[in-house]
Order: C-alpha cells, then sequence, then structure tokens
C-alpha cells in the first residue's frame, strides 16, 4: 500500500486532452482533435509501462484528491484489477479510433465525447467510493449515449434512448442502495462497509437490499439479463463506438461489479451470476443464429460472451476467476476486431444484411484474413485467444456439469453462427453486386488495417502466450499465484479433439439452421421481442431476484 | 416516519409512470420523479442529523451532516444532463418518426 497522487492522472488526462477537439470546434482551421486523441493514449500507455513494476509486485496505490484527509476526500485506488482494466481499455479504444481515422465521417465534437468516455471509465476503474462510482458511471452512460446516438438514424436513436432510461432506471436503484450504505455506516467508501457488511449480525433485509441495488445498479450495464438494451445500441452504433462499447465499456463495468463481489465475498450473488450466465450463452446465441444484418449478429454474441464470463467469475474458484478475466480481454481483442473487419465491408457497400451482400472475400481480402483470426478466436480454436480463455472457464466448472454442458453447447452454437456471418466473405458473390446494384467502393483504409492487424495480433500473442497471461491476470486481480501448470494447454491431444468436435457439430448445427424447418425456427425466435416497457419490468425482476437469493439462499 | 412514506409514494409513482406511460416525453418525466424522490430521501434523512447549518464556528452546535447535500447536489446536475439528452433523443425521433407513443415506433422498427 503506497501513497502516490498521480494516480488522478488516468482520470485528469482525457479531461485535459479532451479541450482540444473543443478549440476546433470554434475554429475548424486548427486541426488538433485527432492529434490530441493520439497524444492521449500515448501518455496513457506510458503512464500504464509505469506502474508495471508496482503492479506486479502486488502493490496498490491509494491516493487522495486534492490533499485531504481520507475522511473528506475523495479515494482513488490503483490496484491490479484496475490496471488489468486500464491495459485493456488502451489497447483496444486506441486500434478502435484508428479505424475511425480512416473511416474520417466524425468531426472534432465526436472526439470530445470520446475522450470524455475515457475518463469516466478511467474513474470508475479508480473509484474507491460509492459515490464516486456513481458519477463516472453516469459521465461513462452519457458519452456512451450520445455516441450511439452520433449519426441521428432511426434505429440508433431509440437503441440510444432505450440504453438511458434502462441503466438510468438502473442508477436509481444504485442511489438507493448508495442511501440505505451512508444512513447505515455513514461513510460511503467501498472497504468501510465490506467490513461492515462481512459482521453477519449486520447482514439485514435493507443491507442486503442495498447490496443487491449495487450489483443490479451496474449490472444493467452489463446485460446480466438478455433481451435489454445491449444488441440494439451495439449494432447500430457508429462502427468504432460498437467496437469500444462491446470491447471495452461492458467489461469496465463488469470489472466493477466484480470488485463489489469480491470485495464483499458474495458467494450467493455467485450462484445468480453463474445460472444467468450459462442462461444468457445460450439465449445469446441462440437469438444469434437467427439474425442475418452483420452487426446484430454479433451484438447478440455478444450477450453470449458476456453469459461465459459471468459463469466462470459465478463459479468463483481460481480457474473461474482467471477465465473471467482472460475472457473480457480475449472478448475485447476479438469482438472489436470482429466489429472493425464487418463494417468495412458495411461501409464500402452500404449494407448490412447477409440477403444482400456475400462471397465478398475477392474483394476484400485482408479484412477476411483478420476476420478469420477473430472468428476462430471466438469459436475457441486453438492457438487463438479465445481457446485458453473459454478452456479455463469450463475447467472451472468441473462441478457444475450443467452450467458445463449450457457452455458447451453455446460454443457449438457460436461456431454454427460464424460459419453463418462467415458468408460475407465465402461462397459465391451476392448478385446484388454482381450486377453492381450495390456498388463496391474502394477507400484507403490505412490506419484503421494498422489497428485491426494489431488486434489480430493480440488474438495471437494473447492465446500462444495463454498461460503466462494466466498467470499474470491471476495475480493482478486476486494476488494469488498459480502457474495453471496442471492444464496442458498445447499437448493434450484430447483438446484438440474436443475442438475438432465442436467445429463438426457446429458446421452439422448451420446446414440444420439452413434447412427449411431451421428457418422455420429461426422466424419463430425472431418473433420473441419484448416491448420496451416489459424490458423495464425485467430489469425490477432481475433486481429483486438478485436480493431474494443473497437473502435466502 | 409520513415523510418517508410519501416520498416513498412518490418513487412508486415514477416507477409506475415509467412503466406503464406510453408516451415517451412522460417516461423522461417519470425518470425524473424517480430521481427527485430519492434526492427527497436522501436530504430529509440527512437533515435529520442536527439542527445547524454545517459551518463551524468554533462553538459546540448539532449541525448537520453536510455529505448527503453535496451528494445530491451532484445527483441533481447528473439527473438534468440525463434529463436534457433525452429530450433530445426524444425530439430527434418525433421529428424521424411524427409520433410519442413507443409501441407505435417499436411497431415501425419491427416492421422495417
Amino acid at each position: 500500500m503506497s501513497d502516490d497522487s498521480l494516480i488522478i492522472l488516468f482520470f485528469a488526462l482525457p479531461l485535459l486532452f479532451s479541450v482540444f477537439p473543443l478549440f476546433e470546434k470554434i475554429n475548424p482551421r486548427f486541426r488538433v482533435s485527432k492529434a490530441a486523441a493520439s497524444a492521449y493514449f500515448a501518455v496513457s500507455f506510458i503512464m500504464l509501462i509505469l506502474y508495471i513494476p508496482s503492479m506486479f509486485s502486488g502493490n496498490e496505490i491509494n491516493s487522495v484528491a486534492g490533499g485531504w484527509n481520507d475522511l473528506v476526500g475523495i479515494t482513488q485506488k490503483l490496484d491490479g484489477i484496475s490496471w488489468f482494466g486500464f491495459f485493456l481499455m488502451f489497447t483496444v479504444s486506441f486500434f478502435s479510433m484508428l479505424y475511425s481515422f480512416s473511416e474520417n465521417e466524425y468531426g472534432s465534437t465526436f472526439y470530445f465525447f470520446f475522450l470524455v468516455l475515457h475518463a469516466g471509465m478511467a474513474g470508475m476503474l479508480l473509484a474507491a467510493d460509492i459515490f464516486n462510482l456513481f458519477v463516472c458511471l453516469e459521465i461513462t452512460g452519457i458519452c456512451a449515449y450520445v455516441l450511439i446516438a452520433w449519426k441521428k438514424k432511426e434505429k440508433a436513436l431509440f437503441a440510444s434512448f432505450k440504453y438511458l432510461m434502462l441503466s438510468s432506471l438502473g442508477i436509481s436503484i444504485f442511489l438507493i442502495g448508495t442511501f440505505i450504505i451512508y444512513s447505515r455506516t455513514g461513510s460511503l467508501r467501498f472497504d468501510v462497509f465490506a467490513d461492515y457488511f462481512r459482521n453477519e449480525e449486520n447482514r439485514s433485509l435493507s443491507t442486503v437490499f442495498a447490496v443487491s441495488a449495487l450489483i443490479a445498479g451496474i449490472g444493467v450495464r452489463t446485460a446480466f439479463i438478455p433481451y435489454t438494451w445491449l444488441p440494439d445500441a451495439h449494432a447500430y452504433a457508429p462502427h468504432p463506438v460498437s467496437a469500444v462499447l462491446s470491447g471495452v465499456v461492458i467489461k469496465v463495468s463488469f470489472i466493477a461489479v466484480c470488485r463489489i463481489i469480491i470485495l464483499l465475498d458474495l458467494v450467493e450473488a455467485r450462484i445468480f451470476l453463474l445460472w444467468m450466465g450459462s442462461a444468457i450463452a445460450l439465449i445469446g446465441v441462440a437469438r444469434a443464429l437467427s439474425q442475418t444484418d452483420f452487426k446484430v449478429l454479433l451484438a447478440w454474441h455478444s450477450v453470449s460472451q458476456m453469459g461465459y464470463i459471468f459463469a466462470g467469475f459465478g463459479a468463483g474458484n481460481q480457474y473461474g476467476i482467471t477465465g473471467a478475466m482472460f475472457h473480457s480481454l480475449s472478448h475485447a481483442f476479438f469482438k472489436s476486431l470482429l466489429f472493425l473487419s464487418v463494417s468495412l465491408v458495411i461501409i464500402s457497400t452500404g449494407e448490412r444484411s447477409l440477403k444482400k451482400v456475400t462471397g465478398t472475400g475477392k474483394k476484400f481480402p485482408f479484412a477476411a484474413l483478420l476476420f478469420t483470426v477473430a472468428a476462430l478466436s471466438i469459436a475457441g480454436i486453438p492457438p487463438f485467444t479465445g481457446y485458453v480463455s473459454k478452456k479455463l472457464i469450463l475447467y472451472s466448472l468441473k462441478s457444475h456439469p450443467a452450467a458445463y454442458w449450457m457452455l458447451l453447447a453455446s460454443s457449438i452454437g457460436t461456431v454454427a453462427s460464424f460459419t453463418k456471418l462467415s458468408l460475407i466473405f465465402r461462397g459465391k458473390l451476392s448478385a446484388g453486386i454482381k450486377e453492381g446494384i450495390i456498388p463496391v467502393r474502394k477507400i484507403p483504409f490505412i490506419s484503421g488495417y494498422a489497428g485491426m492487424s494489431a488486434l489480430a495480433i493480440l488474438c495471437l500473442a494473447a492465446g500462444l502466450g495463454g498461460r503466462y497471461v494466466a498467470e499474470k491476470t491471476l495475480f493482478l486481480v486476486t494476488g494469488e499465484i498459480n502457474s495453471f501448470s496442471s492444464m496442458n494447454l498445447w499437448t493434450d491431444t484430447a483438446e484438440y479433439i474436443k475442438a475438432a468436435v465442436t467445429v463438426v457439430s457446429g458446421i452439422i448445427l448451420y446446414r440444420f439452421v439452413m434447412s427449411r424447418t431451421g428457418i422455420k425456427i429461426q422466424h419463430f425466435l425472431l418473433r420473441i421481442r419484448l416491448s420496451f416497457d416489459s424490458q423495464l419490468i425485467l430489469l425490477l425482476c432481475g433486481f429483486m431476484a438478485i436480493a431474494l437469493i443473497i437473502q435466502f439462499y | 416516519m409520513i415523510n418517508m412514506i410519501l416520498s416513498g409514494l412518490l418513487l412508486v409513482t415514477g416507477i409506475l409512470g415509467i412503466v406503464l406511460s406510453g408516451n415517451l416525453i412522460k417516461k423522461v418525466m417519470a425518470l425524473n420523479i424517480i430521481n427527485s424522490s430519492i434526492v427527497i430521501i436522501f436530504i430529509y434523512q440527512g437533515s435529520l442529523t442536527g439542527r445547524h447549518a454545517p459551518i463551524i464556528t468554533g462553538e459546540e452546535k448539532s449541525i448537520v451532516d453536510p455529505v448527503p447535500q453535496a451528494l445530491m447536489l451532484t445527483a441533481i446536475v447528473v439527473g438534468i444532463c440525463v434529463t436534457a439528452l433525452a429530450l433530445v433523443l426524444v425530439y430527434r425521433m418525433y421529428r424521424l418518426y411524427g409520433t410519442l407513443d413507443i409501441n407505435e415506433i417499436e411497431k415501425r422498427i419491427r416492421d422495417e
């Protein structure tokens, strides 16, 4: 434990750099917004590197803003888990931002909101008290709503509105929790409340209510209940924003939930996450299979992969926690790469449906290659990163066979739906493009390709160095040391056979889905939609469910 | 006690409004009511801790805990930002769809 007031820079830097885009807004000749955003990431990477030695020796750095004593001041804390979050955030956001440079459709205000979004997320990672977390959640949220609705298209506006209403309702619940905690302990700090809550005598109905309010309030942002805002918001946002939302924003909220659960030692909430996660993984994949819109399909996969992460975290053992965090990282890498590579086709053709665009592999060979890397990662094929993290999660579920089989089934579904999505690049060129009805524009995309290639390299590197990454992740998150030597990552032939079986059954499932009965089932699934009102009710029910489980389990 | 019940009722009104009302603007306002009710509860509880304004003059007085007030000031500001943004989104949607009815808008998005 040490003091270092410099960690506030993680929060202050993006705010500082966000001033420059506003200058450009006032005087358009003053073209600094892209430079400012790049400079922000450069400085942040340096900060991140500077803290490596203290983080990897298990240090925790505390700082109180403005030099007050820690009773009055706002405390910030940089520990292993927040360093991990920063690493994820900076890498994925930076490469997605390079893509937005190439796309070149966004003005200076876009970069302003983009930077403030990062200030909010940095604040969430550093927050050591509940109210600070609330404020940073709202900063993140407001920027996210604006960025989703950026292009002012119909669906994006409605998606942004839904996201706003659901997460504001969640935040109101969060505030009620804050109220109860403050009136009980007289403090807003997490560690004070954790000491209070761990004492069995203090576990009354109202404190349990408060804890579940905190979890549900942040949980809305991680979409722990399917059928909510996530698929629409992620699918209709501008392309780089989709990548950042799926890759980073939900992970940061997830890290905040993890912190609370780890700190309060909530075994019961873990059970909820385990079963909810397994269910979400299956539901998400089933919905994804029936989509034809590229980005909607990917967005439903975000739901499904979050299910994996929840299930792993819910299992609670070393393998599970490592797997959940590692999978957050790999999901951030491959899902942003998927969004970006698929968006390239959307940008050049102006179409986003598999009904209209197929077989463009020859026109976009490099994008097809990058897509393949990401698709193999998400399907869990060795040696890419998804293989290692999914294996850790499945390994952690040995004592919960039902959840294990549910996750295995959803990995078969994942293979099937990516066989379907890969139709964008493989197979016959669609009639529309061949006859020239849908024009294919060639656009210069240098920095976008650079960003995507970097993500692809990260997918491969995190897979090949899987054991090392897992070991470090475990150390950063919990401070425990395990080299995972009992797991044969690369030499176990049974694992390769299992991967092969998954792929084969995935392809069989894909054949079935594309058959006549399969299409009927797809139409049936597509008809199940929840209205916005029922989503709000579902959110309240989810909150109640968490409270009941923590109280009575 | 009666104060708590009244602000609790306000909260329930807000939740019912956000779920049951079909009009987008009414939904946003219901969200605002929820926010206000929480602010009122928080401030009311905080005001019970003392009788005087939290200005330290050196004399022993029972002062009101200043933290809830500071917190709620922030919460109000955040609430205003969210409401303003929500209304902008509603306005944009009204210009595109020509209606404020959520069922109508959802139906149109589904039919596309």
